[in-house]
């Protein structure tokens, strides 16, 4: 170790990070479970991309003469008051669903970072001024302030989305402050400061890699939570409005039938399941194969 | 001579079975110690003292590790045998134990009084007033103003919450104290401190106590015997002059050759080459050989069995044994 | 230990402050005229403008933040604008059924989880730790709302067990608690069966056990209790989820609850009524947050000595990294459960 004492080069950073990587997804493909999840995930994303092939009907074809079928061949999972295929509708909402819940996770956990980073970094009064604004967001429930957000805005996707995002930042911030304040002292961020680095760029090239693991799990897991607040909002009628396909907005209209078609009921419920179950299981499965000693 | 043994192991072997496969930790091992004497367990990290000693207190965590064969007598009873029940009441009472890092032994949210009180209280049937009182007192025995008996870890220092862990382990005055590396974790000044204090406890209190170190400069200052452990093997064992002065097993030479001497002038140290092997996958034959200067060929087939070498001197080499023609070669 | 109670109220008071802001400038920048939607189509521009300016709509910024504020402070949240009273009544109503709600998923939640998380941990790897996660997964993946739906479906259409909706005595109680505290008791029981399992490993553990105390006993008196803080951190998480799961399923079962009242007043831009009700959540779960804080110094002396009295300088570095260790316990265990 004693020959270590030179700066390690940014070549061999990125060989030890490769390396990490290797290990990483040797660790993950032992655990079944995220396997499962993973390629769960990867089929649910197949759909999503190729739903127009694979859908047996256009997701808004309505049809008079077969409204409210019962599952059936031709119908697999029957038809809505509109004679449409819930089937059609469950694959296209997959779209709807990922998108928002990819989007809005994605820009949520960029400020979230940014916010966490900086606190993290600079402690003090900086880290006391971003942590009081997360006390803020944090002490309102969440789907609360979703609503709120939501509730400023015409309902639709955009609102669901901004919403989403915007009640996403505070998870991240802490999450990623405590996991700057634990690097932020370590030998080689001492060194590249007393090297003359800026500040920003200790922050991204050095702090940042080294935060990646929590930061990714959580946003695996974030995007779960993204969608089934998606599914809540549409749900409440605040978020993605009828006709289009979300899978929350499907189980409002379909509940007034529920009494007499329950069948309705169960596909989107279903669908948003098996997204959030994927994107756990893949997550849970990525926390353990990041962090062998959680696991242990 | 049997009468005066308060230990005696025989032939014990616990595997810890995991998915990578069967970590061999201890393996037949063979120990006895005297009443009142104490005896040095002296072994690299992985050696297996550590799951000797839990095998021994019946903390062997379980799963993944079990105990798969021997016997553990303790006074003449079979520990193995005990049901949890009464092996339950011998710890802590009749046998207990110093752990390696004092920073996490002690249970944080406890008073420092409360976690000595709690072992008296559960083998003497003492009220809670009597047994605080009886707490003070072993916490000032092992040298802490009893007025301490009300903070928390967090408020001590290394060096005080391992004098802490002692004054537990003693607060029922066992007949046999193990101490699991009691000063690794202690800086140095303080580790002779609690040596100090440990041995002078002991010889008021007449307790026996295995002492498990890879530091051989412990064992010279404070034990009668001492047992070499390599790969889950007892590979020598003795009277510490014995085992000091007529080294035998290889592996015993090299940790004597690998430590800085103050009488002899030496220019370079001499480190055991190679790396102790991985006990979920040992060499064939004597888990040594392939580090061993002395390696035959016979080495690298049969594991040697224990040899006596008179007055209690054993070695397990094939350089000693009965059917080898490798005397001239020590 | 009351400077320290002191002390968190103190900080309550700026997060209130921020919070009531925030609600304002959601509100004042939100689209769509509230005079319009109350007075309907056919009213004529002058109706329009006299309204306007009755409700204050016509003030700018500041003057608007201002009257709210010193409303706020006085205790008034202003009027309804439809009903016309005050909000502060409407809400009254309201508010014990959600409380009544949060709190009985909470208790539910905390009495099952934590139980189940243990045996999970204590037994890992058995045949009822397989199932617990298996459940546990379920439970986190679940839409909460869904779950309502489907219990509807069974207890009340098939087997007409249970009122499918209204809240007119104990038997209304089940299925909304039932479908809310799913989720809680999915995330409750992870993190308990987690943290024991952290605890279980530790050296003063095995400590307790090497002076031969019970094995109930290490578990409970040593284990638990250190396993408690990222616990409490998730109960209070829990308690936040259970509020949204309540102001989601007051729609399927409808309860007359805060969340009706709120979703409803959204979509009657009820302004005054929106503000009011997300405040009084905000404010509950702020009390909530308090006590989940509080019990933590009471669960652990290193946190409690940074305030009761002076200490040495090492006291509050340790704090603080138990802080920040319960804090990342909280994020990390965070994500699925707090709907």
């Amino acid at each position: 170790m004693a020959t270590m004492t030179e700066t390690p080069t940014l070549d061999m950073m990125t060989d030890v990070r490769r390396s990490q990587l290797a290990e990483t997804w040797k660790r993950l493909r032992k655990n079944k479970l995220a396997l499962a999840g993973l390629i769960l995930l990867l089929f649910l994303v197949l759909v999503a991309i190729f739903a127009d092939l694979i859908a047996p009907y256009p997701f808004d074809k309505q049809n008079y003469d077969a409204v409210l079928q019962k599952p059936s061949w031709e119908h697999l999972m029957g038809t809505d008051e509109y004679g449409r295929d819930i089937l059609s509708r469950v694959i296209h909402g997959s779209r709807i669903s990922l998108r928002v819940g990819f989007i809005s996770l994605t820009a949520g956990a960029l400020v979230g970072c940014i916010l966490g980073a900086i606190a993290g970094y600079f402690g003090g009064r900086t880290d006391n001024l971003i942590m009081r604004a997360n006390d803020i967001l944090n002490g309102i429930p969440r789907i609360v302030l979703a609503i709120a957000i939501a509730s400023a805005f015409k309902p639709g996707l955009t609102s669901a989305l901004v919403a989403i995002a915007v009640s996403s930042v505070p998870n991240f911030a802490r999450v990623v402050r405590a996991a700057t304040m634990t690097v932020r002292d370590q030998e080689y961020v001492e060194a590249s400061r007393s090297l003359g680095a800026s500040h920003a760029r200790i922050i991204v090239s050095h702090i940042f890699p080294n935060i990646l693991a929590p930061i990714i799990v959580q946003a695996t897991l974030g995007i779960g939570t993204a969608i089934l607040l998606c599914a809540s909002l549409s749900f409440l009628g605040l978020g993605v409005q009828p006709p289009i396909p979300e899978w929350g907005a499907m189980l409002s209209s379909a509940r007034s039938f529920m009494r007499d078609y329950p069948y309705m009921v169960i596909a989107p419920g279903l669908a948003i399941m098996l997204t959030v179950l994927a994107l756990n299981l893949f997550g849970d499965g990525l926390r353990d194969a990041l962090d062998p000693k959680l696991k242990k | 001579m049997s009468d005066d043994k308060l230990l005696e192991i025989k032939d014990l072997s616990i595997h810890y079975f995991t998915e990578e496969g069967i970590v061999r930790a201890v393996n037949n091992v063979q120990l006895s110690l005297r009443r009142g004497e104490t005896l040095g367990l002296v072994g690299e990290t992985g050696a297996g003292k550590t799951t000797t000693a839990l095998g021994i207190m019946g903390l062997v965590p379980d799963p993944p590790g079990r105990v798969v064969s021997g016997e553990i007598l303790f006074g003449g009873r079979d520990l193995l045998r005990l049901n949890k029940g009464q092996m339950r009441r011998h710890r802590g009472k009749d046998i207990s134990m110093i752990f390696q890092d004092p920073m996490t032994s002690l249970n944080p949210i406890m008073t420092m009084g409360d976690q000595i009180a709690e072992v008296i209280r559960l083998h003497e049937k003492l009220s809670r007033a009597d047994a605080n009182r009886k707490a003070a007192q072993v916490l000032e025995m092992v040298g802490i103003p009893a007025q301490r008996m009300n903070e928390y870890p967090h408020q001590f220092s290394g060096g005080m919450k391992q004098r802490v862990v002692i004054a537990i382990a003693l607060a029922c005055n066992p007949q046999l104290i193990i101490a699991d590396e009691p000063t690794t974790a202690l800086d140095v000044t303080i580790q002779a401190q609690v040596l100090e204090l440990m041995s002078q406890l002991q010889s008021e209190l007449h307790t026996s106590m295995l002492i498990i170190t890879h530091d051989l400069g412990v064992v010279a200052d404070s034990c009668q015997s001492v047992a070499i452990m390599y790969a889950g093997r007892i590979v020598e064992s003795g009277r510490i002059e014995d085992i000091y002065e007529d080294t035998k097993h290889p592996y015993t030479k090299g940790l004597f050759s690998s430590l800085p001497s103050l009488s002899t002038k030496v220019k370079r140290l001499k480190p055991i080459l190679g790396l102790m092997p991985d006990p979920a996958n040992l060499p064939a034959g004597c888990p040594f050989h392939p580090r061993c200067d002395s390696c035959m060929p016979i080495c690298t087939e049969l594991d040697p069995q224990d040899t006596g070498l008179g007055n209690g001197h054993m070695v397990r080499c094939h350089l000693y044994g009965q059917h080898d023609a490798g005397e001239d070669l020590a | 230990m009351l400077r320290y109670i002191a002390k968190r109220l103190l900080t309550m008071i700026p997060v209130l402050i921020g919070i009531s802001f925030i609600i304002f400038v959601l509100m004042y920048f939100t689209p769509g005229d509230p005079a319009e939607m109350l007075l309907g189509d056919l009213a004529t521009p002058e109706q329009v403008d006299a309204l306007r300016e009755e409700l204050g709509l016509n003030d700018g910024f500041f003057q608007r933040y201002f009257n709210y504020m010193k409303g706020l402070l006085k205790g008034d949240l202003g009027k309804s604008y439809v009903s016309k009273m005050p909000v502060w009544d409407e809400i009254a109503t309201r508010l014990p059924v959600t409380a009544r709600v949060a709190f009985l998923v909470a208790i539910f939640a905390v009495l099952i989880g934590i139980p189940i998380g243990i045996l999970s941990a204590v037994r890992q790897y058995s045949f009822i730790d397989s199932i617990t996660r298996v459940f546990a997964l379920l439970g986190i993946t679940m839409p909460s709302f869904w779950l309502a739906l489907l219990l509807v479906l069974l207890f009340s259409v098939q087997l007409g067990w249970l009122p499918p909706s209204g809240l007119y005595g104990p038997i209304y109680y089940i299925m909304p608690i039932l479908s809310i505290s799913a989720v809680s008791i999915a995330t409750i029981t992870r993190t308990a069966r987690s943290s024991m399992l952290e605890v279980i490993r530790q050296d003063y553990v095995r400590t307790a056990r090497a002076k031969g105390q019970y094995e109930r006993v290490v578990l409970f008196r040593h284990a638990l209790l250190n396993a408690m803080i990222p616990i409490l951190t998730i109960i209070g998480i829990q308690f936040a989820g259970g509020l949204g799961g309540a102001v989601v399923n007051e729609q399927v079962f409808a309860i007359p609850g805060l969340g009706k009242l709120m979703v409803d007043a959204i979509k009657a831009r009820n302004y005054p009524l929106i503000q009011g009700s997300v405040l009084v959540l905000a404010v509950l779960q702020s009390v909530v947050n308090l006590v989940v804080d509080i019990l933590y110094a009471f669960v652990d002396p290193r946190i409690r000595s940074q305030y009761s009295r002076k200490v040495g300088k090492k006291a509050p570095k340790l704090a603080v990294a138990a802080a920040a260790a319960s804090d990342e316990a909280a994020a990390t265990t965070l994500e699925g459960g707090d709907i």
